[in-house]
């Protein structure tokens, strides 16, 4: 999954995967990223900051959801009833509800604007980076504060006039994502195969930059795999 | 925030006598000229003759002019970030034994571009936009510009935000959110409320067929709700909101829910009995707790 506004991929390493303390993950604000502690200063140090931190790390897919949504449970109806959503601070979407009949059948279709209930599998349509969220606030001329009416529904129109997106970002309502010198950066993947996603990241001054070029070549959704890294083995040691 | 250095002081060395209009007006004519301009204008205006460049380097008021320019732009942090920036300094200090004053002059000489520093914005304004992450930044700026374009000419196109009934769909799209909070609040973890959840959700029962009975599609998210019945739901969240109110009071005056635990046990056991039946989700294996209509 990937921001809706940047469009920067949520990446996270296995080590911080922890859904109890969704604080450790990786990228909660491009902002203020914990890049300069993880970045290499000694090639012959401990293993966050040897440089090899972005090899092993994940993109975090609807596979994590706990990470995502605390307290996570099932609501019933294909809905989930989570805490809190550390990622995106807030971002919510119209879901379908369906309804049953007196006989037990599916029966009418209801709509809500969903705030707490999020669909899980369609995770990656609403992630958005506290940073980016603030900016856009901001320029809304409405608070940073998710609690706020005004806040909300300025987000929720813009969002759902945009339409829905897939796997981050609108491109399908014709925002242009490929400003910037995306192309001068640090080339690395993520799961060491070839046809998988591409980070270009600056390396030596890249400690201020969370500027990631994503996807160049394949669907990384379908070309990697954490259970064939046996990631879901550590998943549950924590 | 940096002061301007001495470096910058040399690239207005040696003035030459100027007499033109603006040299020579008053310091308050001046600011007040300069006020009315655009960025590129004030750093034109920096760059006109030395002895402008001299007076606009060595003015506060000068200088602060261009960081409240500064402030309306991607250059600089918005709001929400600044304050981030500033509680956290302000801890630090704090917790490091310094007073209040001391750790805005903390703030401010670490180069924070908080709205109260003072110093070379003139400088922070021609170095800003070299660092990688604020290359990104403004790139964000511009796709956040691009979106809410994108949103207002599809809204406008809808009828959402001009027209005739523009006004009520705000109205319905509005209560349709404060409603989606109104469950989030008695949803949260508080079983002292459990009756007043179930009578609350029986109350969106009822109007949720009566107002979705438009199209489907997500694109038209704030149009969904019916324009002829939108206002039961508007009726429905200030009933909930107002029921929320006396509870809360209630609560607060008996002192946190019934005053015997085991009276408040067997209302939400009678509450469950009366209001919720097990059924079986049709698509699903999973059992899951159905609300029935209220009959």
């Amino acid at each position: 999954m990937a921001c809706n506004i940047c469009l920067a991929p949520i990446l996270v390493h296995p080590s911080y995967l922890n859904p109890k303390d969704a604080s450790h993950i990786t990228q909660t604000d491009h902002l203020t990223t914990i890049v300069p502690r993880l970045f290499p200063r000694d090639k012959y140090g401990p293993f966050l900051q040897n440089g090899n931190y972005y090899q092993d790390a994940v993109l975090l897919t609807e596979s994590h959801e706990e990470v995502v949504l605390k307290n996570l449970e099932y609501q019933g109806r294909g809905f989930f009833l989570g805490d809190g959503w550390l990622i995106s601070g807030g971002c919510y979407v119209a879901r379908w509800q369906e309804e049953l009949d007196d006989n037990g059948r599916v029966g009418a279709v209801v709509c809500s604007i969903s705030i707490h209930n999020i669909k899980v599998t369609d995770l990656q349509s609403h992630v958005v980076h506290q940073g980016c969220l603030k900016i856009l606030c901001w320029r809304l001329g409405v608070p940073f504060d998710l609690k706020n009416v005004d806040t909300l529904v300025a987000i929720m129109e813009q969002h759902l006039f945009l339409g829905m997106t897939e796997r981050g970002g609108y491109r399908s309502a014709g925002i242009d994502y490929s400003e910037g010198e995306m192309n001068k950066r640090w080339l690395t993947t993520l799961s060491r195969r070839k046809d998988s996603a591409k980070f270009l990241f600056k390396y030596k001054s890249g400690k201020h930059d969370w500027a990631l070029q994503r996807y160049p070549t394949s669907d990384p959704l379908q070309t990697f795999s954490p259970t064939s890294l046996n990631y879901f083995s550590q998943l549950t040691c924590l | 925030m940096r002061e301007v250095t001495r470096e910058r002081m040399r690239t207005c060395a040696k003035v030459a006598p100027q007499t033109d209009f603006l040299t020579s007006c008053p310091h308050l004519v001046f600011l007040n000229i300069a006020s009315f301009l655009d960025i590129p204008s004030l750093y034109n205006l920096t760059a006109v003759s030395k002895r402008l460049r001299f007076r606009c380097l060595l003015s506060i008021d000068f200088q602060s002019i261009v960081r409240d320019a500064l402030f309306q732009t991607w250059a600089c942090p918005s709001p929400a970030e600044e304050k981030d920036t500033v509680d956290y300094e302000m801890v630090i200090a704090v917790l490091s034994g310094k007073s209040l004053g001391q750790a805005w002059d903390t703030i401010a000489a670490e180069g924070h571009p908080v709205r109260k520093a003072i110093g070379d914005w003139l400088g922070y304004g021609s170095e800003v936009f070299k660092s990688p992450n604020m290359k990104n930044r403004r790139r964000i700026f511009r796709i956040i510009t691009q979106l809410r374009q994108k949103s207002q000419e599809r809204a406008e196109k809808l009828g959402y935000l001009n027209g005739p009934e523009s006004e009520r769909r705000k109205r319905n799209f509005r209560a349709l959110i404060e409603h989606q909070m109104v469950l989030a609040n008695i949803a949260a973890k508080d079983s002292t409320r459990f009756a007043l959840c179930v009578e609350i959700t029986e109350l969106f029962n009822e109007v949720y067929p009566k107002i979705f009975a438009g199209g489907r599609s997500v694109a038209q998210g704030p149009l969904l709700v019916d324009l002829e019945t939108g206002h039961l739901l508007v009726e429905a969240v200030e009933v909930a909101k107002r029921r929320i109110k006396e509870e809360d009071e209630r609560i607060a005056k008996v002192g946190g829910g019934s005053a015997n635990p085991l009276d408040w046990l067997e209302s939400m056991r009678a509450a469950i009995t009366r209001h919720l039946q097990i059924r079986r989700f049709p698509n699903d294996a999973k059992e899951v707790w159905v609300l029935p209509r209220t009959p």
